[in-house]
């Protein structure tokens, strides 16, 4: 394990996390504010576990992403094996904001996430694959017309 | 052998010609040295030993906590000046700044991946892979001739 990388992806993962944790808050307290509603601790506890959940399955895909075993691997292929990571975070989310979740939501939500998920992961890999086919083309043209530093480095 | 110089202080940079019969190992050499001359920065080893490096063997340029290391195939040297100073050193010799903390050797680069968040992989001659970020994709494009748009 490499330890440098690990607490580079905690301390990004960290600064993210505090961003959204801050505008969540604020978010909470606007609508709370408008419906002249009291704040109740657990309003803030909630998200503050979601958040403390989140800082570390968001270092964990952080540091899986940027191993070497994943650097030669299409990202949509990492993206969907750290789904459970992804829907861990959500049901978090959905469940601390929620408290009449039904047995059945529980097995839906998952499913209509996962579904989602795999859809728009595949249609924003094809969208960058094909740009990223037009800038290997235009890469192969530039390596023609400098035959002179074209030679294997 | 015969060897001219002539200086001419109206010329905006040095100028070589070299005149020859027959292109044999002799002016090759000459042509290689020449070439050699003005393709080079100066790295350091581990131990601090000076290495004069090839601007056309280096794979990649980055800078990681205050210093700039220059990444050839299988090697890394330190190199002393600051990744600024190389950016302006390097421009016009198919480098390109990808990162804020790193430039590559287009030449270098042999297939682009995409990546998450609209960044691209760049898979290198060694097998490494470096990633430009999103706000340097439009100047990656430019730089292999496509248009700048990211």
């Amino acid at each position: 394990m490499d330890k440098e990388r690990l607490i580079k992806a905690l301390k990004r993962s960290f600064l993210i996390s505090t961003c959204f944790f801050a505008l969540t808050i604020v978010l909470i307290a606007v609508s709370i504010a408008i419906a002249g509603e009291v704040i109740y601790p657990d309003m803030i506890l909630r998200p503050l576990l979601v958040f403390t959940v989140f800082i570390f399955i968001n270092a964990a895909r952080m540091y899986l992403a940027g191993s070497k075993w994943a650097s030669d691997k299409p990202y949509i292929l990492t993206n969907i094996l750290l789904m459970p990571l992804y829907l861990i975070t959500t049901m978090a989310g959905i469940c601390a904001f929620n408290d009449q979740m039904s047995v059945a939501d529980l097995i839906r939500f998952p499913i209509i996430f996962m579904i989602a998920f795999t859809i728009a992961q595949v249609i924003r890999y094809i969208i960058d694959k094909r740009k990223s086919d037009e800038i290997n083309d235009a890469l192969n043209e530039y390596h023609k017309e400098h035959p002179e530093y074209g030679e294997e480095i | 052998m015969r060897l001219f110089l002539k200086e001419n202080s109206d010329l905006k940079e040095t100028e070589v010609e070299i005149r020859y019969k027959i292109l044999d190992e002799e002016v090759e050499s000459l042509i290689a040295a020449v070439k050699d001359s003005r393709d080079k920065i100066l790295g350091y080893k581990d131990n601090g030993d000076l290495a004069p490096l090839t601007v056309s063997k280096i794979l990649y340029l980055e800078a990681v906590d205050r210093y700039v290391f220059a990444y050839m195939s299988s090697e890394v040297y330190k190199v002393r000046q600051t990744l600024y100073e190389l950016e302006d050193e390097l421009r016009g010799k198919h480098f390109v700044r990808i990162s804020k903390s790193s430039i590559v050797n287009i030449n270098a680069v042999k297939r682009i991946s995409p990546d998450a968040g609209r960044r691209l992989r760049l898979h290198l001659s060694n097998g490494e892979t470096i990633i430009v970020s999103r706000g340097y994709v439009g100047d990656f494009k430019t730089a292999i001739g496509m248009k700048g748009d990211a």
